[in-house]
């Protein structure tokens, strides 16, 4: 059998096709509009990265891969507790300035408002620590600093503590997109 | 156009820029891999020729013999109907000591399948005077098996007669080993990619060989493969992985692997027992998902604290019993 070379992936389409519904998958999934934004921007760096990989040959190939790429970003991240930004630095790329009126857009087509009260009751599941960690960045939207002077924790155990309950009530934040793009 | 269109198409250009600028340096390298493997070339007369004109042009011992080795190392290792076996030792230095152990594969690619046959010694534990003993309460040690065929991974544990079947996995399904991804499957791809310097020959007891290297930086550190192909029979016989740090310092870390056995053999039916793992009549099969739910998860987590804290405890009564 001859070698032949792969075709390219076809990033503009990628692209154009789960700009939205892949930054709306983070943002629910997060619940934090400028993490999802990392995420995002990484895992579409990622899937350029490693475009030589990509063996399929339809859009719903494409559509699986990249959330495939999308659920190991949020792993990790929940792991972490904080984006990767392993491949957009190794490719060079820099993410456009992040304003109040972008995140405010996200966080309303992602239906943010909806998803914070529903996983304030969820909450009560969790642990104590945990669960005040979710409140504060959640539903109270402070910043990781101010979460981390309150627990008297570090910064990044803050990070760690919402991440980690986050991954807890993932089951709470299944968006339709994820249906669509499995189906 | 309001922030959010603005920001999203911006970031949208740069990363189709970017995926243009790669795909370009990605078309180049295959440019080069053609143009090196005049016998296998399906792009026709034209490609044939610019590779026997660089080759004759720069002469014997120059760039273009270089580039001509790598082009046979390539078609040596081609893939297409073969099964390949391969006994290898694979060891790992810390600390100045290298800890050497056997393992054997074959494998074949199309479509992906390998077996992968290891023995796990039996853990160590440390009496905390400097010195270690063997565990000889410890469950897990002796043959190991991996393999993976038609979406299905398989693990087998002889000690146990337990094999574990995970079925649905599509993505990825590499062979893995402690030096990485499966050595032979990787010296292909760098082949393929135009990853590999020729650095010249060395001199080992079954014969000269030429060293070929991949280097790979990123950020303060670059991760470099080394690659050792015996020069006759076109066969990996050895090759290292090592981590070097910015500003001299010496490698942090570094595996290598030596190939003891390298052979090929046809992918026909009768061959294919070899990439089965071998269990027996009693042998007990536990099916596992792909993706374990939240509760499976948890529960194998506790199941893995629980192992640990018997290991520990075990650990501690032969310490008690030295």
């Amino acid at each position: 059998m001859q070698r032949t070379r792969p075709e390219p992936l076809d990033v503009a389409s990628l692209f154009a096709c789960h700009r939205d519904g892949l930054l709306i998958w983070f943002t629910r999934r997060t619940a934090d509009a400028e993490i999802a934004l990392d995420l995002w921007a990484e895992t579409f760096a990622c899937a350029v990265a490693g475009s030589r990989k990509f063996r399929g040959t339809t859009t719903e190939h494409e559509a699986a891969w990249l959330y495939g790429i999308a659920r190991n970003q949020l792993a990790l991240y929940y792991r972490r507790g904080q984006a990767e930004q392993r491949a957009l630095k190794r490719l060079g790329i820099d993410q456009p300035a992040v304003t109040d009126e972008l995140l405010a857009e996200i966080e309303q087509r992602a239906d943010l408002e909806e998803l914070r009260a529903a996983l304030s009751t969820a909450t009560a599941d969790l642990s104590g620590a945990v669960a005040q960690a979710v409140d504060l960045r959640v539903v109270q939207e402070l910043p990781y600093a101010e979460i981390a002077t309150r627990l008297q924790i570090n910064e990044q155990a803050a990070r760690a503590r919402v991440s980690r309950g986050l991954a807890l009530l993932a089951d709470a934040m299944t968006p339709d997109t994820v249906q669509e793009v499995e189906a | 156009m309001n922030d959010y269109e603005r920001n999203l198409d911006e970031f949208g250009r740069r990363l189709v820029q970017v995926a243009e600028r790669e795909e370009g340096q990605r078309a180049a390298s295959w440019w080069r891999v053609l143009s090196r493997w005049p016998g296998a070339l399906s792009a026709g007369a034209l490609a044939a020729a610019v590779a026997v004109a660089l080759v004759l042009t720069l002469g014997p011992g120059g760039e273009g013999q270089r580039l001509n080795f790598l082009a046979q190392a390539q078609a040596a290792l081609r893939p297409d109907g073969k099964i390949f076996h391969l006994k290898l030792s694979i060891g790992e230095i810390h600390g100045g000591r290298r800890v050497m152990q056997p393992y054997e594969i074959w494998s074949a690619t199309d479509p992906p399948r390998w077996r992968v046959v290891h023995h796990e010694s039996r853990p160590r534990c440390h009496n905390g005077k400097g010195r270690s003993f063997i565990n000889t309460y410890a469950r897990d040690y002796g043959r190991v098996e991996n393999a993976y065929a038609a979406e299905t991974m398989r693990y087998y544990r002889a000690v146990r007669d337990v094999m574990y079947v995970v079925r649905g996995i599509t993505d990825d399904p590499h062979l893995f080993t402690p030096l990485g991804l499966d050595p032979l499957g990787d010296l292909r791809q760098r082949l393929a990619d135009g990853e590999l310097r020729d650095a010249g020959t060395i001199m080992r007891p079954s014969g000269p060989a030429r060293k070929l290297v991949s280097r790979e930086r990123s950020g303060p550190m670059t991760r470099v493969w080394t690659y050792l192909i015996d020069e006759e029979r076109l066969q990996p016989v050895g090759g290292s992985f090592a981590i070097e740090f910015a500003g001299g310092n010496p490698p942090r870390s570094i595996s290598r692997f030596q190939v003891e056995q390298y052979e090929t053999l046809p992918d026909v039916a009768e061959n294919h027992h070899l990439l089965d793992i071998k269990t027996t009549p009693t042998t007990r099969r536990i099916n596992r998902p792909a993706e374990p739910s939240p509760a499976q998860r948890r529960r194998w987590l506790q199941s893995l604290e629980r192992g640990v804290r018997r290991a520990y405890l075990q650990c501690k009564k032969l310490r008690a019993e030295q």
